[in-house]
């Protein structure tokens, strides 16, 4: 079973992997993310991750809205969003986790960016010291001990642009929740909440399909 | 490869995370945290105190639904752990424990196979000539009587206290019928909360002898209340508020949903359970401590434990101002009765 898991957690990888390097023309290049990534708010982590432009629809606003806002374009955008991270429960255990989402995200025309986002990921635990007795008796410790859980993961947060390191990126806030399948017998959410940054790279060409 | 690469950095980073326990060899302040595995699970063993003396307390928790470190919030476990080790074990499918095996692993005698690999675990790690001391309470008292049944898995442990355990369900519930009508009248009587006493009587009057066996839920919901009021009226010592910080290693939200699931699959067979006849077959020596007023597991089944245990040294105790949690309502005189009986274990 955790096999399985394992092998099918290293496929879905090479599959984004694999798409991003062979630059799709339908796609836009990706953009990386990298955020400090906290288990029930107090568990500290760290993930990293690409998102991946589907679609982008941009419509020019109103004269009106113009004068008010930073920005007089608003962008209604379908991602997918790849991350792979990791936390620790200082006292009893760490995880490693991977996750894959179809995100919906639309940029206010005052500049404010929206998502929401739905998928599945996959995660391992790694459990401290673990002993075990065998079948003839003796005490055994187990190595790498631990589980997988795979299951949907629901998303939602928001963005920020700022200019740093000479581009214009992004701050992000976003609160992920995965729900774990056959954890104790029970379907386990966990609340994980990131904060961090999306790098955009840079594009050769700007080629938005502006409508009004 | 700038993705790959950090993808790599990052892995190398956290992999840093890992190593998170460490062994303290200092006896006297054991501080450790283990797990062990048996079936498709892994159980944390939260093990605190002073080891010294050899003396391990393995604490049985309640519910099912709770976890081992809840029981480590009061000022007892504090006084506990200078005298003795004690092990806070989160069981099957509760608190911390961890696994994705099918249901039907979820059961009283896996559960008490569980406990057998743990005190093999710790015997291995502490020395075959470390004491074992099992101490029960509510839903651990069904446990823990379940495993001293066995006779081969009670040569394991060198002393079972048992704390307002619940070996015997049918009478447990039946018990608390009559103790809701008697301490309702008494208390009706001196006018404490007159009103709630008679509606708790009156709903115990529907219940049937022959019907018992179908309101154990309901009968333990109406306890409860009963005590909630033993208390409002300060018959008995409150709880009182407890610092949180041992709970620190637990995740509140992972430990409530694990040990609703596990709770769940386990009632159809608890609520058959009925051990009074052969408890005879305990033969190590005992304590029984029961609260006196404890509605939800009566303290008639320290009585029969007492009296039927084939123990040459038993002891018993009633505290006479506490319900279901005498380590907590008198938490002094409980560390008192625990220490004076460790101490004379042969």
């Amino acid at each position: 079973m955790e096999k399985n898991h394992a092998i099918l957690t290293l496929y879905i990888c090479l599959i984004l992997w694999s798409i991003q390097s062979k630059g799709q023309p339908n796609l836009k290049p990706a953009r990386i993310k990298l955020s400090y990534y906290a288990n029930m708010f107090i568990n500290p982590g760290l993930s990293v991750g690409t998102e991946i432009i589907l679609t982008e629809k941009t419509t020019k606003a109103s004269k009106k809205t113009v004068l008010r806002s930073q920005n007089n374009l608003s962008r209604n955008t379908w991602l997918l969003n790849g991350q792979v991270g990791g936390y620790t429960h200082l006292y009893n255990h760490s995880v490693l986790f991977t996750n894959y989402e179809i995100r919906y995200s639309r940029t206010t025309k005052r500049g404010r960016k929206f998502f929401g986002g739905i998928g599945l990921g996959i995660e391992r635990s790694f459990l401290p010291e673990t002993y075990e007795v065998t079948e003839n008796g003796t005490v055994e410790k187990i190595t790498l001990p631990g589980h997988f859980y795979a299951g949907p993961t629901i998303s939602m947060g928001m963005h920020v642009k700022r200019r740093f390191f000479a581009a214009q990126n992004e701050l992000f806030m976003e609160v992920q929740v995965p729900f774990l399948i056959d954890y104790n017998n029970t379907l386990l959410p966990k609340i994980n909440v990131a904060f961090g940054m999306l790098i955009n790279q840079k594009q050769k060409k700007q080629s938005n399909e502006i409508t009004k | 490869m700038k993705l790959l690469n950090k993808v790599f950095l990052t892995i190398l980073v956290l992999s840093s995370f890992f190593i998170i326990s460490c062994d303290d060899e200092n006896l006297s302040s054991l501080s450790d945290i283990i797990y062990i595995r048996n079936d498709k699970a892994d159980m944390p063993a939260y093990i605190h105190g002073n080891g010294s003396n050899q003396i391990f307390v393995v604490l049985l928790h309640g519910g099912p639904g709770g976890n081992g470190l809840e029981y480590r919030l009061g000022k007892y476990a504090e006084e506990l752990e200078k005298e003795v080790a004690m092990v806070y074990w989160d069981q099957r499918g509760q608190g911390m424990a961890q696994s994705n095996g099918p249901k039907n692993l979820t059961n009283i005698e896996q559960m008490a196979e569980d406990l057998e690999k743990l005190l093999l675990v710790l015997k291995d790690r502490y020395g075959p000539e470390a004491k074992m001391v099992l101490m029960g309470h509510s839903w651990g008292g069904t446990l823990g009587t379940y495993f001293l049944l066995d006779e081969k898995r009670q040569q394991l442990v060198d002393a079972w206290i048992e704390v307002d355990g619940a070996h015997d369900i049918i009478k447990l519930s039946e018990e608390s019928l009559l103790m809701i009508d008697s301490l309702g009248t008494n208390q009706i009587r001196v006018e404490n909360s007159a009103k709630d006493w008679q509606a708790l009587i009156d709903w115990t009057h529907k219940i049937t002898p022959d019907s018992v066996k179908h309101f154990t839920g309901e009968i333990n919901q109406k306890s409860w209340e009963a005590i909630a009021l033993l208390e409002e009226d300060e018959v008995i010592n409150s709880i009182g508020h407890t610092s949180l910080e041992e709970l620190r290693p637990l995740s509140l939200i992972t430990s409530y949903f694990s040990g609703l699931a596990t709770s769940n699959l386990l009632f159809e067979e608890i609520e058959k359970i009925e051990m009074t006849e052969q408890l005879h077959k305990i033969n190590i020596p005992c304590l029984f401590l029961w609260g006196k007023y404890d509605v939800v597991v009566s303290p008639q089944l320290a009585k029969d434990a007492f009296e039927l245990v084939s123990s040459d040294l038993k002891f018993v105790h009633y505290f006479e101002k506490s319900a279901h949690s005498p380590m907590s309502t008198e938490p002094d005189l409980f560390v008192e009765k625990v220490r004076a009986f460790v101490q004379v274990i042969p």
